[in-house]
């Protein structure tokens, strides 16, 4: 019998507003895994509130169709039935305590069921032993880490012993490395005691390993896809990706190999199955080979054993993906940079150092990424670089001047700060004020009613490339999230600054909307612009960004281009980061061949294009012939 | 009966519940609703109090009683009252110009133009003592005293409704996220090129520029919270258990008592001394 079955199940949060939900139907055995994907504003958070009965009992709206869960049918069943045997976990975790203390919170649920307060004590520690937070009982909610918050949200609907799990993108806020005990934890969850989940989840490569089933809602509403996940990402790839769903690296890399001419058998989606693909692969491997050997192999470099610490000295070759060649800090650039940090240390009163010796300089025209651990400084270093914080002086130079001599103004008119929640930045009431506020602050005012003709122009034709010309009456709040993004964005492009900087743009947007961005933001690199952007993604770092900077504890533990960063897993793991993908399954396979993985981080394939690529028999006939 | 559920503090050697470690101080394990009775009970008899003498002596003994039985340090007392300790040379210079009996009053010093009576140095110590004794009695209730603890005393002691009680302690939750969401916003918009300029139009436009993203992420947040509380079976019935009741023992008992016996002492000997003053007059 299905744990969960959802029949003709469609909503409306009011009758005159676009349905969130149509016609959606579906069934869940116990036991499964469903991954449940969509673009933004597809309903898929709206679906977990009416499976543990939020809708309709507590949120009412347009209600029409049939979920049963666990024999029970949610529209006759209190919800506090339904909490028992549907557990919800959110994506902010500061927004889903309301007590102070980790036991407090994690008894909340059964004292709300009325369990006799003895068993709820045994409860507390069961649930927090399935979550391996045993020894966090007595701490205080406010202390833990992001991770640790999750976990505790984890254990408070565990504690109801729900044998369903639904999770709304529940690594939303976290960093790689606590992305990946989540999913770790989740997974042992299922294994070792049964739970059924559904997760919301962008964050694919981490859970398409071990995902029963894929779950798809269209933009509209409807249900796109329900089955077994190969055939969503291999028949269904494109369909997919004109919904803005995000895809697995590994499926992306799959097709485009075959795009290339080869012809990798089975559907593959995790990491082993997809060098076993390649691996299976006729032909591939003779060519990986021969790139290895022309490389210089094990055979002619006799230091692939040395550590990899000592990479960038190995490789000066580059042949069909060729590393962004990165301006090496020694040398001396015939101009000034655009920016110089020279050894900046920042520590906030009565706090810890955020920022420790951090020296680095950015040439104009640059795209750099700048990554590490939640707590790195990451945010710390971009403010005192934006003038938020004010840094000690002669720390931080902007084309040769010290910026904490700078006033604000003269600042603000070089640099751009983009901060992690547009709505935060929003300074006027319609969406054409926010551009012309940027343009020229006092317009609208009495005394300067009229913006000059040439710039009303620059107003409309970034409206038009927002896709925003329709809406530029409407008030900035009332956008939606991704519309919001990319209007916050533009209210800083429009001004022409020199350097911009991003804190985490892409959280919580759609592929679509990422790509939209992302397109804005190479724009402005093309005219000459700087871009330092906040990111956790490391996909997102291999496919952009030319060079990367990576922050630990305060300190910079990289300065260099990503595939270089990439290739050094245990540099990686060490700045709390997470190897992509792409990395592990060329790791997987090299390792196979026998060959240094040191030799090859020069053409290191970092993104899916640069791997299909570094492979393509047609860009490197001379290798080919010779193997054949 | 002992105090929390039984069980607990027993075996629970190194740290007791709500956020409170074992060995902690003889007030911060008083039941709270008894505590805020204590000071309210001692606040409203200095309020009819009117010399200096008696409030300086009830405002010396909060101060042990913080010392000795809630294990703050004396100095972090004083510091946390600076602002009023300061404010005592406001009441001051304000009765020294002031006060309408320095006419009859007999002169202590004289300071050139300035006359300073004991009527003026009476009432001025009369107020500024009055005001330190509130001041100190709340900082020690609220230094004492979890709010998870007062909220759930609330409940068991007084029988607040538990939604109601549960909506503070939300509420309470959220201050820092509000106040560090204040501080960001303030610098995102500067980071536009909004200036902090002073002046009443743009204090008033500031307000409501920050205001709507404010509002709009707390009025989510608060929507989010109850969507999870709800998820959590909350309000599914007019009852609920916990896991800790706070209970009112007999040391709480005493605890009120011997204050409530402590402050009418000292009020007596002040009186019998022809200290105390009950009337303005």
């Amino acid at each position: 019998m299905p744990v969960l079955q959802v029949q003709g199940l469609s909503f409306a949060y009011a009758s005159r507003l676009k349905p969130a939900l149509v016609d959606v139907g579906f069934g869940v055995v116990p036991g499964e895994t469903v991954l449940v994907l969509g673009p933004s504003g597809s309903g898929k958070s709206t679906l977990t509130l009416c499976l543990d009965g939020l809708i309709p009992h507590l949120i009412e709206g347009e209600y029409a169709g049939r979920v049963t869960v666990a024999g029970l049918v949610v529209q006759n069943t209190p919800v506090h039935l339904l909490a028992q045997r549907v557990g919800l976990v959110f994506q902010d975790p500061d927004s889903q305590f309301c007590t102070l203390t980790v036991e407090d919170e994690v008894a909340f649920g059964l004292e709300n069921l009325c369990v006799e307060p003895r068993r709820i004590d045994e409860e507390v520690d069961r649930a927090l032993e399935l979550v391996g937070l045993r020894a966090y009982r007595y701490r205080r909610l406010s202390d833990l880490s992001g991770g640790e918050k999750q976990r505790v949200a984890l254990a408070s609907v565990l504690a109801m012993g729900p044998p369903l799990l639904v999770l709304d993108e529940p690594s939303a806020n976290l960093d790689p490395r606590a992305t990946t005990e989540l999913f770790e934890l989740l997974r042992s969850l299922r294994e070792e005691h049964g739970h059924t989940l559904l997760i919301i989840e962008h964050k694919l490569d981490e859970v398409i390993d071990w995902v029963d089933s894929v779950l798809v809602l269209g933009s509209d509403g409807r249900l796109l896809y329900r089955g077994d996940p190969a055939t969503a990402f291999y028949e269904m790839a494109d369909t997919l990706e004109q919904a803005g769903v995000w895809r697995p690296q590994t499926s992306e890399l799959v097709i485009a190999l075959r795009e290339a001419g080869w012809a990798v058998p089975g559907r593959p989606l995790g990491v082993g199955e997809t060098v076993a693909a390649l691996h299976a692969t006729p032909g591939l491997f003779r060519q990986l080979n021969l790139l290895v050997r022309r490389h210089g192999g094990p055979a002619d470099v006799p230091a692939a054993d040395s550590p990899p610490a000592d990479v960038p000295t190995v490789v000066a070759v580059s042949v069909a993906t060729p590393s962004p060649e990165t301006p090496s800090p020694e040398t001396p650039s015939p101009e000034t940079p655009l920016l110089d940090v020279c050894d900046l240390s920042f520590r906030y009163p009565g706090g810890e150092v955020a920022v420790d010796g951090v020296s680095f300089s950015l040439q104009a025209g640059s795209f750099v990424a700048l990554a590490g651990a939640n707590g790195a400084g990451k945010t710390t270093l971009a403010s005192l670089i934006s003038g938020v914080l004010t840094p000690p002086a002669g720390t931080v130079w902007l084309q040769g001047r010290d910026v904490s001599r700078l006033s604000p103004g003269e600042l603000g008119a070089q640099v751009g700060h983009v901060f992690q929640n547009p709505e935060h930045q929003f300074v006027t009431e319609t969406v054409r004020g926010e551009l012309i506020y940027s343009l020229s602050p006092g317009a609208g005012r009495r005394r300067n009613p009229h913006l000059p003709p040439e710039q009303r122009e620059l107003v409309d034709a970034w409206l038009e490339k927002l896709g925003l010309l329709a809406l530029a009456e409407a008030n900035p709040f009332s956008l939606s999230h991704g519309q919001k993004r990319r209007l916050s964005v533009a209210a800083m492009l429009i001004r022409r600054q020199a350097l911009l900087i991003l804190d985490e743009p892409t959280l919580g947007q759609d592929e679509r909307q990422v790509a939209h961005l992302m397109a804005l933001m190479q724009g402005f690199q093309a005219a000459g612009g700087t871009v330092l952007m906040i990111t956790h993604d490391m996909r997102l770092v291999a496919e952009y960004a030319d060079r990367l900077l990576v922050l630990k504890r305060g300190r910079l533990v990289h300065d260099g281009s990503p595939a270089e960063f990439l290739s050094r897993p245990a540099l990686v793991e060490e700045a709390g980061l997470r190897v992509p993908v792409l990395s592990t399954v060329w790791t997987a396979l090299l390792g196979r061949l026998d060959a240094g993985i040191i030799v090859l981080s020069a053409v290191f394939p970092h993104t899916v294009r640069a791997f299909a690529a570094a492979l393509d028999r047609r860009a490197v006939p001379a290798l080919s012939g010779e193997g054949g | 009966m002992a105090r929390g559920s039984a069980p607990r503090s027993v075996f629970l050697p190194s740290e007791v519940s709500s956020g409170i470690k074992a060995g902690v101080s003889y007030l911060e394990r008083r039941n709270p609703v008894i505590k805020l009775a204590a000071v309210v009970l001692v606040a409203l008899a200095v309020t009819f109090l009117f010399d200096p003498v008696t409030p300086l002596l009830i405002f010396l003994l909060t101060l042990v009683v913080g010392r000795v039985w809630g294990g703050l340090a004396v100095r972090a007392q004083l510091r946390s009252l600076g602002i009023f300790l300061v404010a005592g040379v406001a009441i001051l210079l304000a009765n020294i110009l002031f006060n309408k009996e320095n006419a009859v009053s007999r002169v202590v010093v004289s300071l050139g133009p300035l006359r300073v009576t004991t009527a003026a140095l009476w009432a001025a110590g009369s107020l500024w003592f009055r005001l330190l004794c509130f001041a100190l009695l709340s900082l020690v209730f609220v230094r004492t005293t979890s709010p998870q603890r007062l909220v759930l005393s609330l409940i068991h002691q007084l029988h607040l409704s538990y939604k109601a009680a549960y909506g503070t302690m939300v509420g309470y939750r959220m201050l820092p996220l509000l106040q560090s969401d204040y501080l960001t916003i303030r610098a995102a918009q500067r980071v536009r090129g909004i200036g902090e300029k002073t002046g009443l139009w743009h204090l008033w436009s500031r307000t409501r520029r920050y205001a709507l993203p404010l509002l709009t992420g707390a009025v989510r947040r608060a929507g989010r919270v109850a969507v999870a509380m709800d998820a959590r079976a909350f309000g599914a019935f007019p009852e609920r258990t916990y896991r800790e009741r706070i209970v009112v023992d007999r040391g709480d008992l005493w605890f009120l008592l011997v204050a409530i016996v402590a402050t009418a002492l000292i009020i007596v000997a002040s009186w019998r001394l022809g200290l105390a003053r009950f009337t303005i007059t």
